[in-house]
This record gives C-alpha cells, sequence and structure tokens, in this order.
C-alpha cells in the first residue's frame, strides 16, 4: 500500500516537473527570440548580411520571428497537449 | 500635406456604410443562437479553431494597429520590426503559459480572474478600475482613426468627421453592436485580412516590387532605393539602448499575455487543446499582418523621402490611405477604409463593453445590488456615456494613434501580467501580494508614460521626459518592479499568522491544481506541486536586478 502510495505521487511529481520544465524553457526561448535583436548589437556587421534582398532585422523577422517561433510553439503545444493526456490519467494520490 | 479629399468619396461610403450593415446582420444571426450571458460574451465556448483565430486576429488588430504600424514605422522605422514581433510573441507565451489553466478556471476577464484566483473584492475593484481605465486609451485611439476614416469619405475637418464617426459608432456599439461578439469579431478579423492583403499586393506592385504576390517576402530589391533615400532606415536599430529593448520586451511582449480583450478569446474555444490551435492559427495570421505593414510601412518611408514630401507626424495615421490612393486608386482605397472600419468597430465594440460592464456590474453593482432589469438599462447608458466621453478626450488626439495603444498595453503589463503568472503557478501568491504589486506597477507605469499617452498629460515634464530610448518604454521600470512587490509581499505576508489566517489557502491551493488539469483524485491536500519559493524567488531577485539596471 506505502509503495503504491510513493509511486503515484512520484509518478505525479515527475509530470509536474516535466511539465514545469517545458513551460518556463519554451517561454524563455520565446522572450530570447522577441529579444532577438538586441544579442546582435554588438554585430554591426549584420547590417551587410543581405538574405532575399533584406538586410537584418527584416531577414531575422521573417524567418526566427515569425515562422521559425511559431513552429516552436506549433511544437510545445503538442507536447504540452501529450502532458495534459498524461494530467488526465493521473493515479490516485493517497 | 494634408491629404484631404473634396467632397463626398461613394466607394468608400459604400465600403464602409455596407460593411456596417454585414456587421448587423451577422449580430443579429448570432444573437438568435444566444441563450445566456456565456454564449453572449464568449460564444457559448463552442468556437471552432479556425473562427477563434480570426476572432484573435479582430481582438489584435485594432484601427490603431491597421493603420498605426505604416506610420509608426515612418516615425521610428525598423524599430517597429522589434515592438510588433514582441508583441506577437507576447500571444505565444500566453499560449504556453496559462490559456490553459485559464480556460479551465472559467473567468474570461483580468478581474475576474484576480478575483476568483485571489478571493478579494479589493482587488476585483482596483483591477476593474484599472481596465477600465486601460480601455479608455485604448479607445481613444480608435477614435481616432474612426475620424480620419470620416475625414477621407465625407470630405470633412477633423472635428466634425470626429463627431459624426465616434458618434456612429458609439450608437452602434450601446444599441446593438455587441451582438454576437465572438463571431462578429471573428468576421471582422476575416476582412481586416483580407482588405490588408489585397491592397499591400497592389501597392507592391506599383512600387516595383518583385514579387508582389507574396508581398511581404517580395519586395527586397527596393532595399537598396531605401537606404539611400533613408540611410539609417535599417541601423536605427544599432542607436537604441539596451534598456529600449528591454523595456520593449516587458511593455509589449508581458503587456499582449494580460490585455483584458485578448485573454477572452482563450474561453470562446471548444476544448483547451481547439483553443490553443486556433491561438496558433491566429499567430499565423498576426505575423502575417505585421509583416504585410511592413512592406507599406516601407513604401511610405520610400514615397516621402523621394517626393520630398514633408508629412506632419500627426497625420501619419493616414499614409496607409495616401499610399493605396495615390498608388492604387478608389478601389483600394475603399477596400482600406472597410478594412479600417472592420477593425476600429471590433476593438472599441470590446473597450467599451469592458467600460459599460465595469461600471455597471462591477462598481456600481457592488456598490448597490442590481436587479437584471436594472442592469439592462444599465450597461448600454454607461457604454454611451463613455463612448461620448472618449470621443470628447480624441479632440486633442495623440500623434500617433499606436501610441495610445502602446500606452495601455504597458499599464497592463504592470498591472495584470504578474498576478497572472504567479497566480497560475505558484500557490503561495496571495491577495496582499496582488493589491500591492498593481497599485505599484500601475502607479510606475501611468507616472513614467504621461507624455507619451496623450499630448495633455504633460503634468509633469520631469517624468515625461523619462530617456527610454528613442520612445519611452517606462515597462523596463513598471513590470519587473510588479514581480518584486507581488513576489516578497506575499512570502511575508505568508509567514504572519494574523494576515495568512485570512487567505483561503485550501481552497486557492485546490484551484490551482484544478487549473492545471489534474484530476480530483489525484490532489492531496499536503501537495507540493507549484508550492515552492525557492522558483518566486529567483524570479523575484532577477526582477529586483532588472528594475535597479533600469533605475541606474
Amino acid at each position: 500500500m506505502t509503495q503504491k502510495k510513493s509511486s503515484a505521487t512520484e509518478a505525479n511529481d515527475r509530470l509536474y516537473k516535466k511539465e514545469l520544465f517545458v513551460v518556463v524553457a519554451s517561454s524563455v526561448v520565446c522572450m530570447l527570440v522577441a529579444m532577438g535583436v538586441l544579442f546582435m548589437l554588438p554585430f554591426p556587421g549584420l547590417l551587410k548580411v543581405y538574405v532575399w534582398g533584406y538586410p537584418f532585422p527584416f531577414w531575422y523577422q521573417l524567418t526566427i520571428a515569425y515562422v521559425g517561433i511559431v513552429a516552436f510553439i506549433y511544437w510545445i503545444v503538442l507536447v504540452m497537449t501529450k502532458l495534459d493526456d498524461q494530467k488526465a490519467k493521473a493515479e490516485r494520490e493517497v | 500635406m494634408g491629404f484631404e479629399r473634396e467632397g463626398l468619396f461613394i466607394p468608400g461610403i459604400i465600403s464602409v456604410f455596407g460593411s456596417i450593415v454585414l456587421f448587423i446582420i451577422v449580430g443579429i444571426i448570432a444573437q438568435r443562437a444566444t441563450k445566456n450571458s456565456g454564449d453572449y460574451y464568449m460564444a457559448g465556448a463552442s468556437v471552432g479553431p479556425v473562427v477563434n483565430a480570426f476572432a484573435i486576429v479582430s481582438s489584435y488588430l485594432s484601427l490603431a494597429t491597421f493603420i498605426g504600424f505604416t506610420a509608426y514605422i515612418w516615425g521610428i522605422q525598423s524599430l517597429l520590426a522589434i515592438m510588433s514581433q514582441a508583441w506577437m510573441i507576447g500571444y505565444g507565451i500566453m499560449i504556453i503559459a496559462f490559456s490553459g489553466p485559464i480556460r479551465r478556471l472559467g473567468t474570461y476577464t483580468a478581474a475576474g480572474y484576480i478575483f476568483e484566483r485571489f478571493q478579494t473584492n479589493t482587488g476585483r475593484l482596483i483591477s476593474v478600475i484599472f481596465m477600465i481605465f486601460i480601455m479608455i486609451m485604448y479607445a481613444v485611439s480608435q477614435m481616432k482613426g474612426i475620424a480620419h476614416i470620416f475625414e477621407l469619405m465625407l470630405g470633412l475637418s477633423y472635428i466634425p468627421a470626429l463627431f459624426i464617426g465616434g458618434l456612429i459608432v458609439v450608437c452602434y456599439v450601446a444599441f446593438g453592436g455587441m451582438y454576437g461578439v465572438t463571431w462578429n469579431q471573428a468576421f471582422q478579423g476575416f476582412i481586416c485580412v483580407i482588405a490588408m492583403t489585397l491592397p499591400v499586393m497592389a501597392i507592391a506592385k506599383v512600387m516595383g516590387a518583385d514579387v508582389w504576390l507574396i508581398p511581404f517576402w517580395g519586395y527586397g530589391n527596393m532595399t537598396e532605393g531605401m537606404v539611400k533615400a533613408f540611410p539609417k532606415f535599417f541601423s536605427i536599430l544599432y542607436d537604441a539602448s539596451p534598456k529600449w529593448y528591454i523595456g520593449v520586451l516587458f511593455s509589449m511582449t508581458f503587456g499582449t499575455m494580460s490585455v483584458p480583450h485578448y485573454l477572452s478569446r482563450v474561453a470562446s474555444a471548444k476544448t483547451i487543446a481547439e483553443g490553443r490551435k486556433g491561438f496558433l492559427l491566429g499567430l499565423v495570421m498576426i505575423g502575417l499582418v505585421n509583416v504585410l505593414t511592413f512592406v507599406t510601412g516601407f513604401a511610405g518611408v520610400i514615397y516621402t523621402q523621394t517626393q520630398g514630401i514633408a508629412l506632419k507626424a500627426v497625420q501619419a495615421d493616414k499614409l496607409l490611405f495616401i499610399l493605396s490612393d495615390v498608388f492604387v486608386g478608389n478601389w483600394a482605397l475603399a477596400l482600406i477604409l472597410a478594412g479600417a472600419i472592420a477593425a476600429g468597430m471590433s476593438t472599441i465594440a470590446g473597450a467599451l463593453m469592458v467600460i459599460g460592464t465595469g461600471i455597471a456590474h462591477d462598481i456600481i453593482g457592488g456598490v448597490k445590488e442590481l436587479t437584471e432589469k436594472q442592469k439592462k438599462i444599465l450597461a448600454p447608458v454607461t457604454i454611451f456615456i463613455a463612448g461620448v466621453a472618449i470621443i470628447f478626450v480624441t479632440i486633442s488626439p495623440p500623434t500617433f494613434a499606436l501610441a495610445s495603444v502602446i500606452w495601455a498595453i504597458i499599464v497592463s503589463a504592470s498591472v495584470f501580467t504578474a498576478p497572472l503568472i504567479m497566480g497560475v503557478w505558484w500557490k503561495g501568491a496571495n491577495k496582499y501580494g496582488v493589491i500591492a504589486a498593481m497599485l505599484v506597477g500601475g502607479f510606475f507605469s501611468i507616472a513614467f508614460n504621461a507624455k507619451f499617452a496623450h499630448p495633455s498629460f504633460t503634468w509633469s515634464p520631469t517624468l515625461a521626459a523619462a530617456p527610454y530610448g528613442p520612445t519611452p518604454f517606462p515597462g523596463v521600470l513598471s513590470v519587473p518592479i510588479s514581480f518584486v512587490v507581488l513576489i516578497f509581499v506575499s512570502m511575508i505576508t505568508n509567514r504572519i499568522p494574523s494576515l495568512a489566517a485570512k487567505i483561503p489557502r485550501e481552497k486557492t491551493d485546490k484551484m490551482i491544481e484544478f487549473m492545471h488539469g489534474w484530476p480530483d483524485h489525484a490532489i492531496r491536500k499536503d501537495s507540493t506541486r507549484y508550492a515552492g519559493d525557492t522558483g518566486p524567488a529567483i524570479i523575484g531577485i532577477i526582477m529586483l536586478a532588472l528594475f535597479i539596471f533600469a533605475l541606474v
């Protein structure tokens, strides 16, 4: 009985920690992408790097800060949906 | 340059009034399916991802953003790219961090959340007052845009156009425009996207973009012309200080997460999974609108620079209209006007609804219990009075329509984001911390942002001139301090027995587990999930360091 109680609690706590990690890490990634240009300030040479005819930051906006971040969030949403399903099936903690 | 048209602009009148008639028809059809207040505000939480995505676009794309992004690119060049991406990514964090928990809690306003989660009437009253304040500033910029539309349509000057257009919109919202809010917002979002995409394609084609069919991708060949005409267009990014960038993150990204009418969209989806999908689709379209506005902003800067046109800053909000008229002609201008009225209607309806229900239900209803009949009379009356007051405030408008939207978002970030994030993820967040955080965050965001919001707010020249970059972003101060106050006041009061006894911890602890989707049988009374103080303490210390960095 004690063994059962402990294993259910441990499994649920693992799920909780995984959820917390996914949310914190992905939110930090989103914030870093939003502020991406700040980290490029030491590299003014980027203004001379052209992609599809655009200098930085327009190509950054079209790629990483738009399509890239939407794809990333889509992946995270899939992970979170799976975590929600696992939580709904969580075992009884006594 | 004034860009006044002479006389009536018939295609514009047809497109604008035609749109309003369509909104009324959609509202009447949606109203037939309305059975209760849940149906009324949130379409009975039965909306699929595509409809919800368009409603989300409509919530984001106010009239101020529809015309204001182009104007702001003209004003601050590529710095707007940073602001718009930070704005959009805020939605992404909202999806990840608390769309699911808020949906499970079943509240659709920030005030409702504060009351439910923290079990405090004082907190609810404070949040309602801030919500009303935020929505008034949000609506001011929409009114400025409405005035510009009626100026062009009827060939009038600003003030008469403001009163005629403003009164039409306020009457529509007060006496019928709120029917079927979600469905109408979705329809208005759809019109906005179409009305933005087609004219931008046409403008890109005439301006000489290589791939005008995909305008946001295909105008790279115009870069050389831009750099010649305006050498600092891109390099201005390197002139902005790190404080400005951090301020933008806190102001725009954190603001988007908590703006009342953005948050309400979480509640209208059928399920949490569908709600997240709807938000993602909405995110794709919001990003599309952002990059489309870069095309018109780019075109606007090239046009004014190469033609030597000295546009006054206060008229820059007309730039999208000017480009449509000059480069394409009547059909594009009429379509843009239809998109603009759709964007304005949805935002003003949302803002006035928050103001009306806030005053009628939360403030007057909090003092005196009202009957259902009294509430039904009071709501449209308060909406009408608030709408007229907003028209008067807009007689002296902000230079850029987008400015007061940004201001509202900064206040929202400073008042509501810390309670949302910490309240969802930390059981230790309590009513004392939240009330203190809302007051301190609200004070800092308003005091350090006054002049930026409205030209008449010049009571404190020292504060108004706060040096936070090309445009002031007091979020760099006010958002971190609201986190610091919430975390440390909560930690201290949780350790004072007389105060801790007044916090219904058992109820709120269980609520948090439920918000995260744990089934009843998996919630123990002594569960330690979401209860640790270490994480919040680390966040508090980081925020304190950022606050000190902002001050130095």
